[in-house]
């Protein structure tokens, strides 16, 4: 890989991981967190998220041991070439399937609160050909507009959480890890969680990009440990203004958290605009990257030298599946298979990946 | 001249350099100069010599032997007072010289040159081509009898306007000097604002036909090599018959040709091109247009005014939020509006609604309709008191945006509030600093409107995205455009939407990479450093300002 190539500052990397996987997940999240662990839910996210931070570490240390190259090829280089594929094709899946899901839910967030006639075909359509335009661009400029849309996401996202405090009642955190509240039996709603945390696995598809590749397990685990401050923030915010049981029931807890605001001085009658504005920024940075992945890992596997043709030869795909999510039971349903491949990649695999390539180097001393 | 008795045999350097003259002819560079005056003449005149401006004057200068000389210059281009005085008056007052010079029958073009000619700017040319070009722009030549070189003096002089103040670029503090259209003079003035050993003005010739002279106008010592020879390439790339303005030059070396988005900055104060000159960019300027080409740029930079630099900081902000306010109002508002009247009414704050609604009872158009007719008004009106002479163009202004804005209201045909949209965009507009960056706001306005009608927020949002992915694409000679937002750059952002006290401005932008980043001063490290050490508090003059 030519110097040239390598333009990601490492800023640039935490922001990327923070694009991809804080997304459609975050507005749902705490509603299935609260499912399992009550009023100290934010204790919770806080516990796996510091897991998926530990995943993180792995798979960067991975990335980094071979610098100059993607998951693609060392993947085949360490399991031997058909296992090779396979798990690059899994890979593939598992990013592209966030496409799907990310544009299902915008859809369905639009009809809610901004277009509530609107067809499927023309608010999916349009943000897939958005998404896609974005998507077959080279990762400089990628890198840049994520960097973007994130930063305006969060600031927004933070900015109308704060504002919720004014709602904010204490004693809906307690008590702390009582007992009685906590539902094991629930586990599988939690599971389905997974797939908001699991982004960084980017990394082993980024590196040959990024100017630094010693920074990379820094910024890694940075981005990841942001991704996790700010969603036990945002559960704080939700089970605090709400309280645990009314957060079960809710459907889209963040919307809910935005509408209660109240700012007389303000020219909008309610907040949630702003905040859906700030998380369509969000789930397009999600959506645009794991794209991005999942054509890159592709084409790489098909040996082409470019990826522009695998994303727009994706379209039609995305859109059939992102239609055939008719309703939150369905896309709930396959949340749940994204969460549990995530878990098996950034657990299973990868660590695998670690530890074969560790004995590797090591015979080969 | 035909009374030759004896004719000294050529010497054989001679006779090597005429066979050299002859072979560069065989491979087609152009005619030389021969030692027959009367050939070479008949030569011009053959080419320039039919037009009546191309004046010939034939004298015989008085050495020791007659010498006939012939002098060819451009009526109107050149200075007539430099060439009596200077050099008809000089080669004709020598009144039988007898010097080793002057018997020196062969090497008289250069003997001339060294000992009777008192004009400042003179050389040797035998390129028949080059001459051409020399007598067309105002140099006039002299021809010498059995001389293959002709004398080039500098005598280019014509009528031109005044320094006079920007009109397009007006500053309430900050020098009231603008370029010119004389390509000198404006070189000049970036010469008494710099008087460094390291500003380099080198020039270029452009257009086949117009040979416009173009200079690149840099710090050696400061601006990226990269950048520098990157413009001198796209410039040596430039196949045109003739340039009439910068413009033609902005074009062909844009970063992206089908971009809305200028990637090179144009202005004509002064001021602006060395501030960026000092910062490590490159101007290039041309002959002809008082307008300079400043690149790279980023997007922030076509918003900032070189006002900004010379009020105190707070106002400075003050501004530039302004600016960027306006900025956002002139892309946004009619759309914004659009969206939230036709799509999203619940949105508004009910009492707002209701105003809206009461206003636009019996309003015969649709909103999109009703936008549509209003922003086109305004255009038409904009566009006529811009081609109107000056004060004519005004009044343009206030008889088409007061009175007709008025009358459509009291005639129930466009609501009250459309007009504040319309006039709010309109005004917001004007603040953008550069007319290339304001237009793509005009132009763009309009999609604007159009997808704010068709998918309401969503739609603008989605827009929006798409502006950024090719915002972000975007590279002026290599600088990432949308810099110092992203990348992120925290050292860049002292002069951003915000910015910091002269003396805290301590490095050179980062994102053009200049080879000397610091400016002289302060000791600190970075600017917020050198916030808290303000040039009071130094004891080592550290108060002293680059700029």
């Amino acid at each position: 890989m030519s110097r040239k190539l390598r333009s990601l500052f490492s800023r640039q990397v935490t922001m990327m991981i923070l694009g991809l996987t804080i997304g459609a997940g975050i507005l749902t999240l705490p509603s299935a967190v609260a499912r399992v662990f009550g009023a100290s839910s934010w204790i919770g996210t806080l516990i796996i998220g510091l897991f998926f931070t530990g995943g993180s570490y792995v798979a960067a240390k991975l990335a980094q041991m071979f610098p100059e190259e993607t998951i693609v090829e060392y993947s085949q280089k360490i399991l031997g070439k058909y296992f090779g594929i396979i798990f690059s094709i899994l890979f593939a899946v598992f990013f592209f399937s966030f496409v799907p899901i990310e544009t299902r839910i915008m859809h369905e967030l639009v009809n809610i609160s901004l277009l509530p006639q609107a067809p499927s075909w023309f608010v999916n359509g349009v943000f897939i050909l958005v998404m896609a335009y974005a998507a077959s661009k080279d990762i400089t400029q990628l890198a840049q507009v994520n960097e973007l849309l994130i930063e305006i996401a969060l600031v927004v996202g933070v900015f109308v959480s704060i504002l919720a405090w004014q709602h904010f009642k204490p004693m809906h955190m307690l008590p702390v890890f009582a007992k009685n509240q906590l539902h094991f039996e629930q586990i599988g709603a939690e599971i389905g969680t997974a797939f908001s945390y699991a982004g960084f696995p980017l990394v082993n598809m980024i590196l040959p990009y990024i100017r630094n590749p010693e920074e990379v397990t820094r910024a890694t685990i940075k981005g990841n440990l942001l991704v996790t401050l700010i969603y036990t923030f945002f559960t704080i915010t939700v089970i605090g203004v709400f309280g645990y049981k009314e957060t079960i029931d809710l459907a889209w807890p963040g919307l809910e958290l935005a509408k209660s605001v109240n700012l007389e001085a303000v020219i909008l009658e309610r907040l949630d605009l702003i905040l859906l504005i700030s998380w369509i920024s969000a789930v397009f940075t999600t959506g645009v990257l794991a794209y991005f992945v999942a054509a890159l890992v592709i084409s790489k596997l098909f040996g082409l030298r470019n990826h522009t043709f695998v994303v727009w030869a994706m379209v039609p795909l995305i859109y059939y599946l992102s239609t055939s999510l008719k309703n939150y039971f369905v896309w709930n349903q396959w949340g749940l298979y994204i969460s549990i491949l995530a878990i098996i990649i950034s657990f299973l695999l990868i660590p695998l990946l670690y530890f074969l390539a560790l004995i590797k180097a090591r015979r080969r001393n | 001249m035909d009374k030759k008795k004896f004719r000294r045999p050529k010497p054989p350097s001679e006779i090597r350099k005429d066979k050299e003259k002859q072979q560069k002819e065989a491979e087609g560079k152009g005619p030389f100069l021969r030692r027959d005056l009367v050939t070479n003449v008949n030569y011009l005149k053959e080419t320039i010599g039919k037009s009546k401006d191309v004046v010939f004057r034939e004298f015989i200068m008085d050495l020791t032997e007659p010498v006939q000389i012939v002098i060819v210059f451009v009526d109107g281009l050149a200075a007539k007072e430099i060439i009596n005085e200077y050099i008809l008056e000089a080669l004709t007052f020598q009144g039988g010289l007898e010097t080793d010079w002057s018997r020196d029958r062969r090497n008289l073009a250069r003997n001339i040159k060294d000992y009777v000619l008192n004009i400042n700017e003179v050389s040797l040319q035998s390129d028949c081509s080059e001459i051409i070009t020399a007598i067309l722009s105002g140099e006039t030549v002299i021809l010498i009898e059995d001389n293959d070189l002709a004398i080039i003096c500098n005598t280019r002089g014509w009528e031109h306007r005044g320094i006079q103040e920007p009109q397009t670029e007006a500053a309430i503090r900050g020098p009231k000097v603008g370029f010119n259209e004389l390509l000198r003079s404006n070189t000049a003035q970036i010469r008494r604002w710099i008087r460094d050993q390291d500003l380099i003005i080198n020039t270029l010739k452009i257009g086949v036909r117009s040979k416009t002279d173009v200079a690149i106008v840099y710090l050696e010592s400061v601006a990226k090599p990269q950048i520098v020879t990157e413009v001198e390439k796209r410039l040596n790339k430039i196949e045109i018959d003739g340039l009439l303005e910068s413009a033609y030059i902005q074009e062909y070396i844009e970063d992206r040709h089908y971009s809305l988005f200028p990637t090179v900055q144009t202005t004509e104060r002064v001021d602006r091109v060395v501030a960026s000159i000092l910062e490590g960019r490159v101007a290039v300027l041309m002959d002809n247009t008082p307008f300079a080409l400043i690149m790279p740029v980023t997007f922030w930079q076509l918003y900032y005014s070189a006002e900004d630099y010379y009020h105190r900081w707070p106002l400075a902000i003050l501004l530039r939020l302004i600016r960027f306010i306006s900025f956002f109002f002139s892309l946004y508002l009619p759309a914004l509006y659009l969206a939230f009247a036709v799509h999203s009414p619940e949105l508004i704050p009910f009492n707002l609604a209701i105003k809206i609604a009461g206003t636009r009872e019996g309003i015969p158009f649709p909103v999109f309709l009703e936008a549509l007719i209003m922003e086109i008004a305004i255009e038409i009106i904009r566009e006529a008191s811009v081609r109107l002479p000056g004060p004519f163009g005004q009044t343009i202004g206030i008889v088409g945006g007061f009175i007709l804005g008025d009358a459509a209201v009291r005639a129930g045909l466009i609501s009250p509030i459309m007009t504040i949209v319309v006039a709010l965009t309109a005004i917001s507009s004007f603040t953008a600093p550069s007319f290339g960056v304001a237009i793509t706001m005009r132009i763009l306005r309009f999609p604007l409107m159009i997808v704010a009608q068709v998918g309401g927020l969503y739609g603008l949002s989605m827009a929006t995205i798409f502006f950024l992915i090719n915002l972000a694409g975007i590279r002026s000679f290599g600088v990432p455009f949308l810099s110092p937002l992203v990348p992120f750059n925290f050292s860049d952002l002292k002069d951003s939407i915000f910015v910091v006290p002269r003396w805290a401005m301590i490095k050179r932008p980062l994102v053009y990479e200049p080879l000397d980043v610091k400016r002289e001063g302060s000791k600190a490290k970075n600017w917020w450093e050198a916030l808290f050490n303000p040039p009071s508090k130094n004891k080592k003059g550290a108060g002293k300002e680059d700029e």
